[in-house]
């Protein structure tokens, strides 16, 4: 395969326009561009795709310059692993299967390299910076602190579960498929989810809600 | 028309869209009707709104495309050697790994400890004892003695006193030994005698006389040469540096833990001394970051270590340090003004660096 033209992407990306191109073609012609030999559809996919994943993989592991890691691991397997995947119509679930795949197998490995951290009962994760900002942006950030705290706290399923349905809107059955959890399970750890998320933002919020 | 205890259950699952039309249709209708359940919605409705004002403050960049078209176009590549950890270091990570539940339970860690050797014992018991050729024991039966308590006794000549030798050839000395009756001999029964293969009783492993080649093995400047395995086993310390002795050389944790607190020593005064830079009034604090994460690893392995040895003194070291590695390696590269100041306010008021110096 030819080299990916990285330069002049790196300059599209962020710029006005940027996303025409991954909006104007659908996810099976992508697909198969790229299995073509087409770098610029890998491109496009990964415009289209790397802000979501970023963030759920952000959500899982709850570190910024971890979660870049893994979503550069993601997307690298995913191109490496395209051949694979037997739906196209398919490949956002798919992508979202690799990411869930590559955290938790981060997620893993940081529990076995310092059991301790989790064994004194403190996760390692960063809080958002709580310094000074516009009035108009403080409670958000606030709010936004205490949310992730909130997130990192639920266990590694729950969080999981949480992540996909309530902040990235999948449907159960997409859930189920990316988790490979059952339907009952996933609706069990998600109604448990919420009620944990509930019960630690409530007090920030003023009440129970 | 649904009741409340029908609908409640299902709110969420309604709120999701995730029931189907007729159900959906039902409880439009009684959600409309009752107060209870439309609160219940609206407070969901709430958390929804709640959860979309989320900021991760995390974007794609170009930087991050640009990594992976460079991944991507560099193709898989096998490890080389330089990438490869040193059989040592990755041998050790395995057996933290595999033990790291232990440093949550040190009474486990020792009991481990203490079986170890005790099977380690039991083991040079039953190779090095007399051979059957030469000494057997008289097992007198219920029958010949009416139930008296009869003390095994020894016949026959005593048996050859173990050669001193180095450590290492311990094992070849037992093979050896072990040979000299040879598996027929040891088997067959001698007319008139019973000859039984006795199961030494936890007593009689305590009571076991080591050999002196072990013994050798565990003279140290501090403790003194045990006689028996219950003198072995009432010392933690010694019998940790049996299970010890034949995976490092003496004095090579110590290294290691100098080693640990003196590139602690560096981090904190390298966290005391960092400034804020130019740009936005930040610190950047990577290679602190970077280095604390690998000294947690580190330190959790030598608490590890600790724990098995019983050495307090170490543990308590490695327990005064970890708070501070784990809020360095959870730090921003790019660490505010006030996340870095508060750890510098407690490396001062703690004086932890001179501690670290003292040790």
């Amino acid at each position: 395969m030819k080299r990916l033209a990285m330069g002049t992407m790196s300059l599209e990306l962020g710029q006005p326009g940027a996303y025409t191109g991954a909006l104007m073609n659908s996810t099976e012609e992508l697909v198969a561009r790229v299995r073509a030999g087409d770098e610029e559809a890998f491109r496009l996919i990964f415009d289209r795709y790397s802000r979501p994943i970023l963030s759920f993989i952000f959500d899982m592991v709850g570190q910024r310059d971890l979660a870049e890691d893994l979503a550069q691991e993601t997307f690298v397997r995913a191109f490496r692993l395209l051949d694979g995947l037997r739906d196209e119509t398919k490949l956002s679930t798919w992508l979202f299967s690799i990411a869930k795949n590559v955290a938790r197998e981060s997620l893993r490995s940081r529990r076995r390299d310092a059991g301790n951290v989790e064994i004194d009962g403190e996760e390692a994760f960063e809080l958002h910076d709580h310094g000074p900002t516009p009035a108009g942006q403080l409670l958000d950030k606030e709010l936004s602190g205490v949310i992730q705290t909130a997130l990192m706290r639920l266990d590694e399923e729950k969080r999981l579960v949480f992540t996909l349905k309530i902040l990235q809107q999948r449907s159960y059955e997409e859930i189920a498929e990316i988790t490979g959890f059952s339907v009952g399970k996933l609706k069990t750890d998600l109604h448990r989810a919420r009620a944990e998320m509930r019960r630690r933002i409530g007090p920030y919020v003023g009440g129970e809600q | 028309m649904l009741r409340c205890e029908d609908c409640i259950p299902l709110i969420e699952e309604y709120f999701d869209g995730e029931v189907d039309a007729t159900v959906s249709e039902q409880m439009s209708a009684h959600i409309s009707a009752c107060a209870d359940c439309a609160a219940a919605l609206d407070a969901l409705s709430f958390e929804s709104e709640m959860y979309a004002r989320y900021e991760r403050g995390i974007e794609p960049t170009p930087a991050l495309w640009a990594r992976v078209s460079a991944e991507i176009a560099r193709g898989p590549q096998p490890e080389t050697i330089a990438e490869r950890r040193p059989f040592l270091s990755r041998a050790r990570a395995s057996f933290a790994a595999a033990l790291g539940a232990l440093s949550m339970r040190p009474a486990l860690a020792s009991s481990l400890a203490l079986l170890v050797v005790g099977v380690t014992a039991g083991s040079l018991w039953l190779a090095n004892r007399p051979s059957p050729t030469n000494q057997t024991l008289v097992v007198a039966t219920t029958e010949v003695t009416n139930g008296a308590d009869v003390t095994p006794t020894p016949t026959g000549p005593p048996p050859p006193p173990v050669p001193v030798s180095s450590p290492d050839k311990v094992d070849v000395e037992i093979a050896a030994n072990s040979k000299v009756a040879g598996p027929d001999s040891y088997r067959q029964p001698k007319a008139g005698v019973v000859n039984e293969e006795k199961i030494p009783s936890v007593d009689d492993l305590l009571n076991y006389q080591l050999p002196a080649s072990i013994n050798r093995a565990l003279i140290d400047e501090s403790h003194a040469v045990p006689d028996t395995v219950a003198q072995l086993v009432d010392e933690p310390r010694a019998g940790a540096d049996i299970v010890n002795a034949s995976a490092q050389a003496p004095g090579a944790g110590d290294k290691e833990m100098a080693r640990h607190v003196e590139q602690t020593q560096m981090l904190l005064r390298s966290i005391k001394n960092a400034r804020a830079g130019e740009e936005g009034g930040t610190v950047n604090v990577a290679y602190e970051k970077s280095l604390s994460r690998q000294l947690l690893a580190d330190n959790a392995t030598l608490k590890l270590e600790a724990d098995v040895k019983g050495d307090k003194d170490t543990k308590q070291v490695l327990d005064t340090i970890e708070p501070f590695l784990l809020d360095i390696a959870n730090m921003r590269e790019q660490a505010s003004r006030e996340e870095v100041r508060s750890i510098r306010e407690r490396v001062k008021k703690t004086e932890i660096i001179a501690s670290l110096q003292v040790y």
